[in-house]
C-alpha cells in the first residue's frame, strides 16, 4: 500500500517507490523526524534516570516509601488525552501554576505551548511526569531481585554505598535497564496523543512529530498512500531499535 | 559522631526528595480535582487559589448536559472490559496449547506470534482502517473492541506461566478423563489467576488510554470513546475556530475520566505492578 | 467455583454486547457544529420531526475534520448521510470525487429565486456551472469591541466600515502599559502592558485569513485564474502581511503569541477582537460584557473580508423517495433559517436575515455580508486550505505573526509549497 497513491475515495494507482522518494524529499517529514529524536532526547535520559533514582529511593526502608510509589505510578493510569488536559491547562501562559511559581525564582512569565523554543519541552514535561513510575516500577522490580547479601557483604569489606552501586547493583540491574532504556525508546518515538491535544504539531512546526505527520498525511490530507510509507520508515526505526535490544541483551547476558 | 552527622544528613536529603517526587506527582491531579470545582469567574484568578473560595457542582452538570459523557464513558468501560474477555480466552487457549501441546509447526508460529509483539499499532494502522471500512465496521463499538485483541503479550505471559505448571497434575486430569477443553477449563485457568489478571490489566489498560485508534476508528459521537471525546474539550492550536479553552469543563470532564481509573488502580494496585513488571521482563 | 462464575458472567456480556449492535435506519443529517450552534440546529431537527410525522431526521454531530473523513469512508462503503452540511469551498473536493448530487433546479422548483438569498452564497453553492447545495448561511470576520472599554478611551462606538488608518488609531488609544502610556508616547514599556487594542489570531490558520482578506481589499485573488498555482503578485502580499505583523511588533496593540484570543477579550484584557459571528453565543453568556461588532477596517481600496458559508448538500448513494425527503427537509430548514440566525451565523435566505437585524451585536457582520470573500474553490482544498499544523498556510502566519520573521522569505516558501500540493 506504500506503493500507492490512494486518497480514500477512488481506486489505488501502482506508483512503484514514488513514495518514499518524496518521503526523503519532503522537509515536512525530516523535521518532524529531527523533532521527534529531540522530544527523545528530553524525555528518555530524565524517564529513564529520574525512573532508577525514584526507584532506588522507594526502595530504601524509608517512611512513607509506599505512598511514593504508589504516588509517582499513579499519573501513569491517566489516559494520555488527559495528561494533555491538565497540562495545558498548568502550562497556561497567563493562568497557568508552573509560570507563577517559576516567578517566585524570578522567572518571566514563559509561553509555553505558542512559543517555538518551549512547546516541545512542555510536552516533554507532561510525558515525563506521565510515564516515569512506569520505568519506577521496572526499575524496582529489577533492583529487588538483586540479592541483598551481595550488597551486604560488599559493605562489610568497607566499601562505601557509592562504590557498593558502582560494583554490584549497576552491574547486575543492567538487564533491566537495557529493557527500560529500549521501552522508553520505543514508547517516545511514537508520542502522539499528547502532541495532539497540547499543540496539534504548532507552532510553526515546532512539535510536529512523526506520527503526528503520518496522522495529518494519512487522515487530513486522504493520502493513505503516502500515510504508509511513513509508517514504514516508523517500523524500521522501532525494529532497529528491538535489535539493537536483543544484542545488548544478549551481550549482558554473556557477562553475567 | 561525623558518621552518624552524615547519616542523619544523607536521610534529610533523601526524605526531601521523597517529599519532591510525592509534590510533582500529586500536584496536577490535585489541581486539576481542584479547578474543576471553581465556578467560571474564579478559574482564572490570579495568584492561583488551591482552595475553591465557592465550590460549585456546575462544570460538572455542564460536562454532563452538553457532551455525551455518559455514552464515552460506557463506549471506553464497554470496550476495554470486551476487549480484555476476548484476549483472556483466546491467549489462555493459544498459551495452553503452545505450552502443553505439540503439534506440528508450533515452534515457528509461536516465533511468528511473538514477532507480532514488535509491530506497533501505527504501522498497521492505515491497511487497519481500510480493512475496516470495506466491511462497514468503522465508527462501530466492534472497531473499537477488535484490534485490540489482537494484543499477543497475553499469549507471552500465560505461555510462560503454563509451561511451569508441572505436567504430572495434568497427566492425573488425563487419566480422570478430562478432555483437553476441560483441562484449560477447570485447572490451568483457576491455577493462573494471578498471571491473568495481570494480562487483563495490561488489556484494560491498553484499550481504555488508546487514542490513536479510537480517534481514526470512530467519529460518531454515539461511538465515542473518553480519550478521544476529552480532547474535544481543546481543538488543538490548529482549531478551525478559535474557540476558548473551557478549562473549568474540562477539568471536570478529566476528573471524571480519571476517578474510576484511580479508584481501580488503587484497588487492584498489586495486579498493576505485577503486569507492568511482566511487560517489561517481555524483552 | 467463584471464578467459573465470573467467566460465566464474561461470557454473558460478550452475547449481550453482540446482540446489541443492530440500529434501525433512519434519515441521517450530518453536521460539524460541535458548539452552542448544534443545539441551536438540533432545536430545529426536533421542530421538524415535531411536525411530520412520517419522517424522522437524525441529526450527527462532529467536528468538521473527522465529520468528512467518516463522510469519505462511509461513502466508500455505499453509505452517505442523507444530508450533509459543509461549507461552500468544501463542494468542489467532494463533487470532484463525485459523491455529491447536482441538484438540478430543485431550489427553484421549491419556489425560492436566487435573488432571495446573499449572492455570496448563492455563489458559493456551484462548481464547474453546476449547483450542489442549499445555501443556509453566511459567517465573516468582523470586529467585536468592548463598550466600556472605548467609552473609558472616549472613543465614539463605531458602526460601519473604518479605514486602517482610523482603526490603527483607534486601537493605539486602547493599549495601555502599566504607567497608562499608550504605544507611540516617550517612556511607552512594551513588555508592561496591561490592556492591548486587538487580539488577533496568530496561532492557527485564522491568520491566514486575515491577511486573505487583505489581499483581496488590494483586489487580487490567491490564486491564477486556471486555479492550479498560487497567482498574487508578491508586493501585495508583502503588504498585507506587514501591515498585520505592525500591529503585533511595531505599534504592540495585538498581543504576540496569544494562545486565546477570545478569551483575552472576554475578560477584557483586549479591547477588540477579529473573529466570526460563531463566538456570539460566547459573548452572551459572558456576564458583565457590554459589546458589539462592525466591519474589519478597510486598509486598501476595496472593502472585502474572509467569509465561509454553511451549505447544505444531498450526497449521493440513496434512493429516490430519500433523496425527496431529504430535499423537503433542506427546503423547510432555509425557510425557517431565521432561528438559525440564533446560532450567530448571518442566514443567506434575506427574509431570515432581516430577523438577525433584531439581534443584538449583529451590526458588523450584516454590514460585511455584500463584502465577504469565500476561499478559492478548488477540489485539492482540504490540502491547500488546510487548518493542520502542517499546513503551509498555517506555518506561514506563525512565522510572520508570532515570530516577526521576514515577510518575503517566508512567502515564497509558502507559494512554493502550495504549488507543490498543486502538482502532487
Amino acid at each position: 500500500m506504500s506503493l500507492t497513491k490512494w486518497n480514500i475515495v477512488g481506486q489505488a494507482k501502482f506508483v512503484g517507490l514514488q513514495n518514499f522518494i518524496d518521503l526523503f524529499r519532503d522537509t515536512n517529514f525530516t523535521r518532524s523526524l529531527v523533532n521527534t529524536l529531540y522530544f527523545m532526547f528530553l524525555t528518555v535520559p530524565a524517564l529513564v534516570i529520574g525512573g532508577l533514582l525514584i526507584a532506588m529511593l522507594v526502595d530504601q526502608s524509608l517512611k512513607g516509601r509506599v505512598v511514593t510509589r504508589t504516588l509517582v505510578f499513579m499519573p501513569y493510569v491517566i489516559m494520555s488525552t488527559v495528561v494533555g488536559v491538565i497540562w495545558l491547562w498548568i502550562l497556561d501562559a497567563r493562568f497557568g501554576i508552573l509560570n507563577y511559581y517559576l516567578s517566585f525564582l524570578g522567572i518571566r512569565p514563559i509561553a509555553w505551548l505558542s512559543s517555538v523554543n518551549w512547546a516541545m519541552p512542555a510536552v516533554a514535561i507532561a510525558t515525563i511526569w506521565w510515564t516515569i513510575g512506569f520505568n519506577m516500577i521496572l526499575f524496582l522490580a529489577g533492583l529487588q531481585d538483586i540479592p541483598n547479601e551481595l550488597k551486604e557483604a560488599a559493605r562489610i569489606d568497607g566499601a562505601s554505598s557509592w562504590q557498593v552501586f558502582w560494583s554490584i547493583t549497576f552491574p547486575l540491574l543492567s538487564p533491566t535497564m537495557i529493557v527500560v532504556v529500549m521501552l522508553t525508546l520505543i514508547n517516545t518515538f511514537q508520542v502522539f496523543a499528547q502532541v495532539y491535544v497540547m499543540t496539534g504539531g504548532g507552532p510553526a512546526m515546532a512539535t510536529l512529530t512523526v506520527v503526528q505527520y503520518m496522522y495529518v498525511q494519512s487522515f487530513q490530507y486522504y493520502r493513505l498512500g503516502y500515510g504508509s510509507a511513513i509508517a514504514y520508515v516508523v517500523f524500521i526505526f522501532l525494529i532497529a531499535f528491538i535489535l539493537l535490544e536483543r544484542k545488548l541483551l544478549k551481550r549482558s547476558g554473556d557477562l553475567n | 559522631m561525623n558518621e552518624k552527622k552524615k547519616k542523619r544528613v544523607v536521610r534529610a536529603l533523601l526524605y526531601l526528595f521523597m517529599i519532591i517526587c510525592i509534590i510533582v506527582s500529586f500536584a496536577p491531579i490535585l489541581w486539576m480535582s481542584v479547578s474543576a470545582f471553581k465556578p467560571e469567574g474564579e478559574i482564572l484568578s490570579y495568584p492561583p487559589q488551591w482552595i475553591p473560595l465557592h465550590p460549585t457542582w456546575s462544570n460538572f452538570a455542564y460536562v454532563l448536559k452538553n457532551f455525551n459523557f455518559a455514552r464515552w464513558t460506557f463506549n471506553s468501560v464497554f470496550a476495554a472490559l470486551m476487549a480484555t474477555i476476548i484476549v483472556i480466552l483466546i491467549d489462555s487457549l493459544a498459551a495452553f496449547a503452545f505450552s502443553k501441546m505439540k503439534f506440528r509447526g508450533s515452534k515457528t508460529l509461536y516465533a511468528i506470534i511473538l514477532s507480532m509483539l514488535m509491530v506497533p499499532i501505527q504501522v498497521t494502522i492505515v491497511p487497519l482502517y481500510l480493512m475496516f471500512a470495506d466491511v462497514n465496521l468503522l465508527n462501530t463499538i466492534t472497531a473499537l473492541i477488535l484490534p485490540t485483541t489482537g494484543n499477543v503479550t497475553g499469549v507471552f505471559i500465560l505461555t510462560n506461566f503454563f509451561r511451569s505448571v508441572p505436567e504430572n497434575l495434568l497427566d492425573a486430569a488425563i487419566v480422570d478423563g478430562a478432555g483437553s477443553f476441560r483441562i484449560w477449563w477447570s485447572i490451568m485457568l483457576p491455577l493462573a489467576r494471578p498471571s491473568i489478571s495481570a494480562v487483563a490489566i495490561i488489556t484494560f489498560m491498553s484499550n481504555w488510554t488508546n487514542f490513536l485508534w479510537p480517534l481514526i476508528s470512530v467519529s460518531s459521537d454515539a461511538s465515542r470513546t473518553l480519550p478521544v471525546g476529552i480532547a474535544q474539550f481543546f481543538g488543538g492550536q490548529s482549531g478551525v475556530s478559535g474557540s476558548a479553552p473551557q478549562y473549568g469543563p474540562a477539568m471536570a470532564a478529566a476528573l471524571m475520566a480519571t476517578l474510576p481509573a484511580i479508584a481501580i488502580f488503587l484497588f487492584l494496585q498489586r495486579y498493576f505492578v505485577k503486569g507492568v513488571m511482566m511487560t517489561g521482563i517481555k524483552g | 467455583m467463584k471464578f467459573k462464575l465470573v467467566m460465566f458472567f464474561a461470557f454473558a456480556i460478550l452475547m449481550v454486547g453482540v446482540l446489541s449492535m443492530a440500529q434501525p435506519l433512519q434519515l441521517v443529517f450530518w453536521g460539524g457544529w460541535t458548539g452552542p450552534d448544534g443545539n441551536v440546529m438540533r432545536q430545529l431537527v426536533t421542530e421538524y420531526n415535531g411536525g411530520h410525522p412520517d419522517v424522522h431526521v437524525t441529526l450527527t454531530t462532529m467536528q468538521w475534520t473527522p465529520l468528512f473523513t467518516k463522510f469519505l469512508v462511509s461513502s466508500r462503503g455505499g453509505q452517505s448521510p442523507n444530508i450533509l452540511a459543509m461549507h461552500g469551498p468544501d463542494i468542489p473536493e467532494f463533487a470532484s470525487y463525485g459523491l455529491l448530487t447536482p441538484i438540478g433546479n430543485v431550489i427553484e422548483e421549491n419556489g425560492f429565486k436566487s435573488s432571495q438569498f446573499a449572492p455570496a452564497a448563492w455563489s458559493g453553492t456551484f462548481y464547474h456551472g453546476k449547483q450542489y447545495a442549499f445555501p443556509l448561511d453566511l459567517h465573516m470576520n468582523a470586529i467585536y469591541y468592548n463598550k466600556k472599554l472605548f467609552r473609558k478611551a472616549g472613543i465614539t462606538l463605531p458602526t460601519g466600515w473604518i479605514t486602517g488608518k482610523e482603526f490603527l488609531n483607534m486601537a493605539i488609544k486602547l493599549t495601555i502599559d502599566k504607567n497608562g502610556k499608550h504605544p507611540g508616547e516617550p517612556g511607552f514599556d512594551p513588555n508592561n502592558i496591561t490592556q492591548y487594542g486587538i487580539a488577533l489570531y496568530s496561532l492557527n490558520w485564522h491568520g491566514f485569513l486575515e491577511w486573505y482578506e487583505l489581499l483581496r481589499q488590494q483586489g487580487y485573488e490567491f490564486l491564477n485564474s486556471s486555479m492550479n498555482k498560487v497567482g498574487y503578485p508578491l508586493s501585495a502580499g508583502q503588504k498585507a502581511w506587514s501591515w498585520l505583523q505592525d500591529l503585533f511588533f511595531k505599534y504592540h496593540v495585538a498581543p504576540i503569541g496569544a494562545n486565546s484570543p477570545l478569551q483575552d477579550f472576554l475578560i477584557g484584557k483586549t479591547a477588540m477582537l477579529e473573529d466570526g459571528p460563531w463566538e456570539i453565543p460566547a459573548m452572551t453568556a459572558q456576564k458583565g460584557l457590554e459589546w458589539d461588532t462592525f466591519p474589519i477596517p478597510q486598509v486598501f481600496k476595496h472593502k472585502a473580508v474572509w467569509g465561509s458559508g454553511h451549505v447544505l448538500t444531498i450526497p449521493i448513494h440513496q434512493d429516490k423517495k430519500h433523496m425527496k425527503a431529504a430535499e423537503n427537509f433542506v427546503t423547510w430548514l432555509v425557510k425557517h433559517s431565521d432561528k438559525w440566525a440564533l446560532s450567530g451565523n448571518i442566514p443567506a435566505y434575506n427574509s431570515a436575515r432581516e430577523f438577525a437585524r433584531t439581534l443584538p451585536g449583529r451590526t458588523g457582520f450584516l454590514e460585511s455580508t455584500p463584502y465577504e470573500t469565500m476561499l478559492p474553490r478548488i477540489p485539492k482544498e482540504s490540502q491547500v486550505f488546510s487548518s493542520a499544523s502542517v499546513s503551509p498556510i498555517v506555518v506561514a502566519g506563525q512565522n510572520i505573526l508570532m515570530r516577526n520573521k521576514d515577510i518575503l522569505p517566508v512567502m515564497k516558501w509558502m507559494n512554493q509549497q502550495i504549488d507543490m500540493i498543486f502538482t502532487q
